[in-house]
């Protein structure tokens, strides 16, 4: 017989007490494999560094909220922003972002939010290409332009009545009309963008014909110069939730920008079961899972033109709707109008008030109001099945702003420490935080009684081989008559408890596994992102190779005294 | 393989703070392949004298050789480790009661015998031992589903395991009836011839005793 199988056979033969000292050895092997999974994963999810954007501007307050709220997609949102920081950033600070996209929240389906944005969060081949061909038109336009007003780069004034830069001018307000009208489907700022640039190309041709004033001249120069200026003049590219991931459809189409039209989250349309061409009624306010599927507080309702590929992100259990159609909706109408009122001091039937500050966009007490306007008291009107928005862009209040900087997200955020309102986050930055200050330490406390089961489950080897010894000196004896080294009864004994904790280690590593994949699901189902459960790392395999060197360890306190059993003495004794 | 035993001693510490000496055996020797009967009531230090010949108690002075193929080995000189190996190898140990190993089958028991010699185990000379002692319909059986006499010839073919030169037999019968006693006896004796082992078998049993060919009263031999 080898010595294997004199040890299973030793095993077998004190079944009860060696499977539950391989159950106790399996328990602290689970906790500590499902925390070492758990702490690793947690690391990478939470402390993630590659978001596909490194910048989320909101509202002045929690930051972890912030991201909680816009990268995971949970809690609701803190409060809201005037709708301008994102004209702004899309404007002043082009040379800091490489894209960004608003987006405002507040409505939900059936426990999925509603997240309003641009169409242009689905990069497609039409939109990169108008924004290509505005980019280059303002190149060449400023190419053609800044000789004639700035020739050797100082400007030349005044300008003779016979310059051409008058018609070059008029010409080239013509030619925003045009691009604005090809751009607005995808992308509503470029329109307010070009809008801006032949606003100072007109402004310019007023200065030039009726102004002595120098200075006003020069900054009407600029101004049309710096928005028609290089090639970043849009900005823009593929929106992505994940480095190098853009979102991609599994089906269908991007919403259009003034439709009621929406695109389903993966998970979203799986878990509903809804497909393109189903349409819905969305919910006011916070999201209930449990709401019956008819049950509405909007009359609007939106219709599914595209459902995403899975994206391994929290994006994949939201809808996406366009900003316009949220807007439409009359509650966050009356909200933002209320909103301005209350913050501004001006008179909310005014529609075209100023902005107001940050507060949140839809509260409970507007679901009080919802039979009053139901199908009546409207902020748009339609015309051809497209939304003709009434509610003054001034008056816009969003949620938070997510971008990706060129170089580096300081610079945008710098900008908006001085903000009384407002304030940019690094996702990264504070998952990183979050994980140290809080995930790290409370997993390590778990971690440390995990090793303290562990230990006393090596304890509890101790103690069952131990006590074994005792009824088994007169069968050491006799295999040590049979030619048996002390050295050889020794490694039984310790092999014996090798074999309880490599057992009880397999089972308390599947185990383990087991519960890292229960939590996963757990956290796929409130955040939209599980984790890699199936990967042991060398963290876990090191864990369970120290514990069977423990429970060997362990089998060293009775193997020394199997060692030392008198022969003599036990073979005589009956 | 002949034993040659020489000025053997061996005392014990007494409760009192004396010493009491249990061997005292000026010379013994026994032939290769004999059988002989080492006849002797309680006390007389029989299992200390087959444990000392063993290599599982060292005396305080003497010398155990083993000699077989003109090579010599004195036990006492051995270390304990080296004992224990030469054990396993030359001998062969048949204990008044069988001190079977009760988790193991009887084929298990035979095996085991011949798991700490360092050669391979031999399955079907196991196999057929347990036939040789009439078990081999009961190969499978654990101990506590045999009779004690099956018992004891289970311990008989475990000792044989692994052809041993010397088979030391400590009152092999002395728990069982006559006629299981007679029956065992005349295993150990049939197997030893058969695998050319020398015996050396203490009894208290006279009619025991005189069955083998060379009767050795204790009380004469050792001295004490």
């Amino acid at each position: 017989m080898s010595l294997f199988q004199i040890i299973l056979k030793q095993l077998r033969q004190r079944s009860l007490s060696t499977i539950l000292t391989i159950l106790s050895v399996m328990l602290g092997v689970a906790l500590a494999t499902a925390i070492l999974i758990v702490q690793r994963e947690g690391d990478k999810l939470f402390g993630q560094s590659e978001f596909g954007f490194d910048l989320i501007v909101g509202p002045k307050g929690s930051k972890l909220q912030l991201v909680l709220n816009n990268v995971y997609q949970v809690s609701e949102a803190q409060g809201t922003i005037p709708y301008s920081n994102y004209s702004d950033l899309a404007t002043r600070s082009r040379q800091d972002v490489r894209w960004l996209i608003p987006i405002a929240t507040g409505d939900s389906y059936r426990g999925h939010k509603l997240l309003a944005t641009q169409p242009k969060i689905f990069e497609t081949p039409a939109l990169a290409k108008a924004r290509e061909a505005v980019n280059q038109q303002f190149a060449a336009t400023r190419a053609a332009v800044e000789p004639l007003l700035k020739p050797g780069g100082v400007p030349v004034l005044p300008v003779p009545p016979n310059s051409p830069v008058l018609p070059q001018l008029f010409a080239l307000q013509q030619q925003f009309d045009a691009i604005a009208k090809q751009c607005a489907p995808f992308d509503p700022e470029i329109t307010f963008q070009i809008d801006a640039a032949s606003r100072s190309a007109m402004e310019l041709v007023d200065a030039l014909a009726t102004s002595e004033d120098r200075a006003a001249i020069q900054l009407a120069i600029d101004a049309l110069l710096d928005h028609i200026g290089g090639a970043n003049a849009l900005i823009g590219g593929p929106v992505e939730p994940r480095p190098k991931q853009p979102f991609a459809f599994a089906a269908g189409r991007p919403f259009e920008v003034d439709r009621f039209e929406c695109v389903l989250g993966s998970e979203v349309a799986e878990k509903l079961g809804m497909k393109v061409g189903d349409s819905f009624q969305a919910s006011h306010g916070a999201s209930d899972e449990t709401a019956a599927p008819d049950a509405h507080d909007h009359e609007e309702r939106w219709t599914v033109v595209g459902i995403l590929k899975p994206s391994q992100t929290a994006f994949d259990r939201v809808i996406l709707i366009p900003l316009t159609g949220f807007f439409a909706i009359p509650e966050h109408d009356k909200a933002l109008t209320a909103m301005a009122a209350e913050t501004e001091g001006f008179d909310a039937k005014q529609p075209e008030s100023p902005a107001p500050t940050s507060k949140p966009v839809v509260t409970e007490a507007d679901h009080d109001d919802h039979d009053e306007h139901a199908g009546h008291d409207h902020a748009y009107h339609m015309e051809d099945g497209r939304i003709i928005l009434e509610v003054p862009r001034a008056t816009w209040q969003i949620s938070s702003i997510i971008a990706r900087s060129r170089d580096s997200a300081m610079q945008v955020m710098w900008k908006y420490r001085q903000s009384p309102n407002a304030m940019a986050v690094n996702p990264a930055q504070e998952m990183r935080d979050f994980t140290r200050t809080f995930l790290r330490g409370s997993s390590t406390v778990l971690l440390l009684l995990a090793i303290l089961v562990s230990v006393v489950a090596a304890v509890s080897i101790l103690v069952s081989i131990y006590n074994s010894i005792a009824s088994r000196r007169r069968e050491i004896a006799v295999l040590r008559a049979l030619g048996a080294t002390r050295t050889r009864i020794l490694s039984i004994i310790c092999l014996e408890a090798g074999v309880i904790g490599l057992i009880g280690s397999i089972l308390g590593v599947a185990l383990g596994m087991g519960l890292a994949a229960v939590a996963s699901a757990a956290l796929d189902r409130a955040m939209g992102e599980g984790f890699n459960w199936a990967h042991l790392s060398v963290a876990e395999l090191l864990y369970f190779v120290g514990a069977v060197a423990l429970a060997v360890v362990a089998g060293l306190v009775p193997a020394l005294k199997a060692y030392s059993t008198s022969v003599a003495e036990n073979l005589v004794a009956e | 393989m002949a034993l040659l035993i020489q000025n053997l001693r061996k005392t014990y510490d007494a409760p009192d703070g004396g010493t009491v000496t249990v061997l005292n055996v000026d010379r013994f020797e026994m032939g290769d392949g004999e059988q002989v009967a080492l006849l002797g009531g309680s006390g007389t230090g029989k299992t200390t004298l087959l444990h000392t010949i063993a290599g599982i108690v060292t005396p305080d002075s003497g010398s155990v050789v083993f000699a077989s193929n003109g090579a010599s080995t004195d036990v006492t000189a051995l270390s304990e480790a080296a004992r224990d190996i030469f054990r396993g190898q030359n001998i062969g140990y048949i204990f008044q009661t069988h001190h079977l190993l009760q988790g193991f089958t009887a084929m298990e028991n035979v095996l085991l015998g011949m798991s700490f010699t360092g050669r391979k185990a031999d399955p079907a000379w196991a196999k057929h031992l347990l036939d040789e002692v009439g078990l081999g319909n009961r190969l499978d059986y654990q101990p506590s589903k045999l009779s004690v006499g099956q018992q004891q010839r289970v311990a008989v073919a475990r000792a044989l395991a692994n052809r041993p030169r010397l088979v030391l037999a400590d009152e092999p019968t002395g728990a069982l009836d006559p006629k299981n006693a007679q029956q065992v006896l005349e295993l150990i004796r049939k197997l030893c011839v058969e695998v050319g082992a020398s015996l050396l078998m203490v009894s208290h049993d006279h009619d025991i005793a005189q069955q083998l060919p060379r009767v050795v009263d204790l009380k004469e031999m050792n001295k004490t």
